[in-house]
């Protein structure tokens, strides 16, 4: 045998046990991976933290309505709401808070604990504040004594001497009291058409009204309606009739 | 000389006289006008422009508003107002009967409540005399008959009833006192106009003239106060050639 | 013209003779006493057309066709007298023949004396399987040849309204047809004030009184309601905790739509004819003037600054350019007219108490309630009175039957609806029609309604 003959066979066995050997070393690496499929459920045991939301529909109610709870939770095996107790990892709940309430929600995993907050508004009704002295209007005789309605002539809104005397007395008496405030009417004698009515007992109603402010009354306590004719304080066909409804009325505003 | 002047100062004292006595004894009788409240608002109009209604028949003696000029004043006032131009027309006899009519060609509100009322038959509301059976094409009115023909012969024979909507409309519309009496009497005026498919008047010329001048203006007026007759049974347009036939009655 | 014959110096004799026989005419004519009423004459004296309604034949044997057939003559026979434009021949005079088709009418028997009309409506009437199925004819009585002027046609689920409803536009068609052109009434609608107890609500009705039903339901005090041009929504004016306020109703939708409060009293709305704007009395600066705001109520703006109550606007229907308005800035309440912007402020009455405007649909006309004489001591009759825009010269319709208000012109500008009270007393009020000349009065509705205002179609 020749010499290089015998290299030859090394070289070649040589390489086909390097090439044997890569080949089964290249294999060894791909398998260094984690295979998802061999991992079981993800549950505590994989070490992640849980995350939890909550939220409820409507955020506020009435008194006595009721309210639907709606909450998520992942990577956790124990979720609780505090006031239910122990629920589902997902689900609804329909609730009727009486008042106000915080409902908080606690999801403990293998990987740690989390929790989640919604705040339910229930609107109540306030109780009727017991009126004080400092806002009490009064009754309404006292005030019909010292406050008494100005009347006018036919289709004016102007007002007469008489009536100029009557504001006065009726704004002394207003600035004495300066927690009541005046609802003032307009109204006109059944004659005549009812829409231009409207407007005259409006102009009658503001007349008063800007003699009042003139007369030192705040013009924030003072307000105006029109009737025209559509209310009435008498019905007879005559003058002393009419006259008693062309008047701006006071009255207390409630 | 003198004698002239004491008749004169003799009918002047009549003629006041008279005047004076009149008013002081009628006075009481009839409510003055216009100032009693039930009566108050008693008419006073001539209008110019119609509602859009047919003159009422001569059956309805209900206060009626006519295309026309109702009466603008009770006839008392203007019988007061007329002894100041007449004197000079008095002398003849024939004109006696006339100031009433004559008066409103001084004044410039013509009333036509004077005359017409009294001639007419009392129809009864129900036609039991028939309504006015007349021609198609020719309509008799009170100062004259109005005709028409649509130069379409075929549109005139299938749509008789446009045609005569058409000749009602025109002639309502005709304000025969525009027309001076006097000068239209017996005469025609042809007009000739176009109706497009709305039923809009348009393109109105005067064909032949009549003479007076009065009455072609008032035949030309009355078709401007036509807004429109109702939209075309058929076709695109029609020509029409209108005739106003005065006659006084 | 007359030439009156004088020579230059009359002589004596013949100046007494003329005086003495002008002192007798001026005598006679004393015995001839002013009138209330003008009785005036038909100018031209052409006629109206004679028409003649036949009741319709029955054509099927269904039990709900004689009282529904009878519904329909009924409606069609009055669609067309109300109508204003016809001589409507009486029942009495007509034949008793029913034609159901064109071969069946003898033309001959209708157009010749006692009936001798000029058009004859007639045709055939059924209910079959639920439905009503009516044929209808106009035919030109004098025009043998052509006789046919209308076919119509008409198929609708079978009830008494639908029965009304198929006359009311069988009589409209006629009407549009031979009456030049302007459409008729028979389908509008008129929209009321009803009293009910201490409250007011709207109402709505047919054009002739039938079919009232309510369209509010809010238990206060609802007044002045307006149809916009469209029909598609009522504005009227209400009062609420605040006053009176503007408010708008969707009849589309039945429901309130929105408009936006204002301060102070708001009153009496009033459509511009495009339907875009609205027009009201508004008092949110003090003192009640006129606004316009669109249909929603936004951009509104003030027209008007008098001093004294505006109030109770309408537009000209025709243009939409010009409003008419009460305004008592002199005192008594006047009828004003403007252009829409506010300016060319011309006043149309010279006095009285002058109230409640409407326009008429052809912009010539003003119909309103009038008071001549106003104030204690002569007391005055408020009537409802039409005058002519162009020349101020005015018409009294209504007269001796006690105060009158709102009118309301119908869309074709022949009749008038308005409010009558026959003693004074608001709970007596009706609503009454009558055509433009004051003519044909007749009331719609029962006491206790009030404030018609017409559809505009």
């Amino acid at each position: 045998m020749s010499a290089t003959q015998t290299k030859l066979q090394r070289a070649i066995v040589l390489a086909a046990a390097v090439i044997t050997i890569a080949a089964v070393t290249g294999c060894h690496k791909k398998n260094s991976g984690v295979n998802p499929s061999s991992l079981g459920p993800t549950t505590a045991s994989t070490g992640e933290a849980p995350t939890a939301t909550i939220t409820a529909d409507p955020l506020t109610i009435d008194q006595g309505q009721s309210v639907v709870l709606n909450w998520r939770t992942q990577n956790a095996d124990t979720v609780t709401i505090d006031g239910i107790g122990q629920v589902n990892a997902n689900g609804t709940q329909t609730v009727s808070p009486s008042t106000s309430t915080n409902f908080h929600l606690t999801a403990k995993g293998a990987g740690g604990t989390t929790d989640a907050n919604v705040r339910v508004t229930v609107r109540v009704p306030e109780a009727p504040t017991v009126p004080t002295n400092e806002s009490d209007m009064g009754s309404e005789e006292v005030f019909h004594q010292n406050v008494k309605d100005v009347f006018f002539d036919y289709d004016s809104y102007d007002l007469r001497p008489d009536a100029q005397s009557s504001i006065a007395q009726a704004a002394s008496y207003l600035s004495a009291h300066p927690a009541i405030r005046v609802v003032i009417g307009g109204y006109c004698d059944s004659r005549g058409s009812a829409e231009y009515n409207l407007a005259l007992g409006e102009n009658r109603a503001n007349s008063a009204r800007t003699a009042l402010v003139n007369a030192g009354v705040a013009a924030s306590r003072l307000r105006v309606i029109s009737y025209g004719k559509e209310k009435q304080f008498c019905t007879e066909e005559n003058e002393t009739c009419w006259q008693q409804n062309r008047r701006a009325q006071f009255s207390l505003d409630r | 000389m003198g004698g002239n002047l004491v008749g004169s100062l003799i009918l002047h004292g009549l003629v006041a006289a008279v005047i004076f006595g009149w008013a002081f004894i009628f006075r009481s009788y009839t409510p003055p006008w216009g100032e009693q409240a039930s009566t108050a608002g008693a008419i006073q109009a001539t209008m110019v422009a119609s509602l859009p209604l047919p003159p009422k028949q001569r059956d309805l003696d209900t206060g009626v508003l006519t295309s026309e000029t109702p009466s603008p004043a009770p006839l008392i006032a203007k019988e007061k107002t007329e002894p100041p131009p007449t004197p000079h027309e008095v002398p003849i006899p024939t004109k006696a009967v006339k100031p009433p009519k004559v008066a409103p060609k001084a004044t410039p509100q013509p009333p036509k409540h004077v005359q017409p009322v009294p001639p007419q038959p009392q129809k009864a509301a129900t036609g039991d005399t028939g309504g006015i059976r007349i021609p198609q094409a020719t309509m008799e009115l009170k100062n004259g008959t109005a005709s028409m023909s649509v130069q379409n012969r075929t549109f005139g024979a299938r749509f008789a009833y446009y045609v005569n909507i058409v000749n009602r409309t025109v002639a309502q519309n005709w304000y025969t006192q525009e027309a001076d009496p006097i000068a239209s009497n017996g005469k025609s005026v042809t007009i000739v106009f176009d109706i497009n498919r709305e039923g809009i008047p348009s393109n109105a010329r005067i064909e032949t003239r009549s003479g007076s001048p009065t009455l072609d203006t008032s035949a030309m007026r009355a078709l401007q106060r036509v807004d429109g007759f109702g939209p075309l049974p058929q076709g695109d347009h029609i020509t029409v050639e209108y005739t106003f036939n005065y006659r006084r009655q | 013209m007359f030439s009156p014959v004088r020579t230059s110096t009359p002589t004596p004799a013949r100046l007494p003779f003329c005086m003495a026989v002008l002192c007798l005419l001026v005598l006679g004519a004393s015995s001839l006493h002013a009138q209330d009423w003008f009785k005036t004459e038909t100018s031209s004296g052409a006629s109206s057309i004679r028409i003649a309604v036949a009741d319709f034949k029955p054509l099927s044997t269904d039990p709900q066709t004689a009282p529904f057939k009878h519904t329909f003559d009924t409606t069609l026979f009055n669609d067309l007298t109300n109508a204003g434009i016809f001589d409507v021949v009486s029942k009495s005079l007509q034949p008793q023949s029913t034609p159901g088709a064109p071969a069946e009418i003898n033309l001959q028997q209708w157009s010749t004396a006692p009936v001798s009309a000029a058009m004859v409506a007639f045709g055939g009437f059924s209910v079959q399987g639920g439905r009503v199925i009516c044929n209808g004819y106009l035919f030109d009585a004098k025009n043998t040849q052509y006789p046919q002027v209308l076919a119509k046609q008409y198929n609708e689920a079978a009830s008494e309204d639908s029965a009304r409803q198929i006359a009311h536009r069988f009589a409209d068609e006629i009407i549009f047809r031979l009456g030049g052109g302007t459409p008729g009434i028979a389908e509008t609608k008129i929209y009321y004030v009803k009293i009910a107890g201490g409250n007011k609500e709207i109402w709505a009705m047919d054009y002739d009184g039938a079919n009232q039903h309510p369209v509010t339901h809010l238990g206060t005090i609802s007044i002045s309601p307006r149809i916009s041009p469209d029909n598609s929504r009522l504005a009227f004016s209400s009062l609420g905790k605040n006053g009176f306020q503007i408010r708008m109703f969707s009849l589309l939708l039945n429901r309130a739509v929105n408009f936006p409060s204002a301060g102070g009293t708001n009153l009496s709305p009033a459509w511009s004819p495009n339907g875009k704007d609205v027009a009201y009395s508004s008092s949110r600066t003090g003192d009640p003037e006129i606004w316009i705001a669109d249909a929603n109520g936004g951009l509104a703006r003030r027209i008007t600054s008098f001093r004294g109550p505006d109030v109770s606007p309408t537009y000209n229907p025709k243009t939409g350019s010009q409003i008419a308005w009460v305004s008592g800035r002199t005192g008594l309440p006047q009828i004003y007219i403007m252009d829409a912007d506010g300016s060319a402020v011309q006043r149309m009455t010279d006095g009285g108490y002058a109230s409640s405007p409407s326009w008429s649909p052809n912009g010539q006309f003003l119909a309103f309630a009038w008071n001549r004489k106003y104030g204690p001591g002569a007391p005055g009759g408020q009537d409802i009175y039409v005058m002519e825009i162009a020349t101020k010269r005015w018409i009294q319709l209504t007269h001796d039957s006690g105060p009158c208000d709102f009118p309301s012109w119908s869309p074709d500008g022949r009749h008038i609806v308005y409010a009558n009270s026959a003693n004074g007393r608001a709970s007596q009020t009706r609503i009454w029609s009558m055509l433009a000349d004051g003519t044909q009065k007749h009331p719609l509705t029962g006491t206790g309604t009030d404030m018609p205002n017409w559809s505009w179609k």
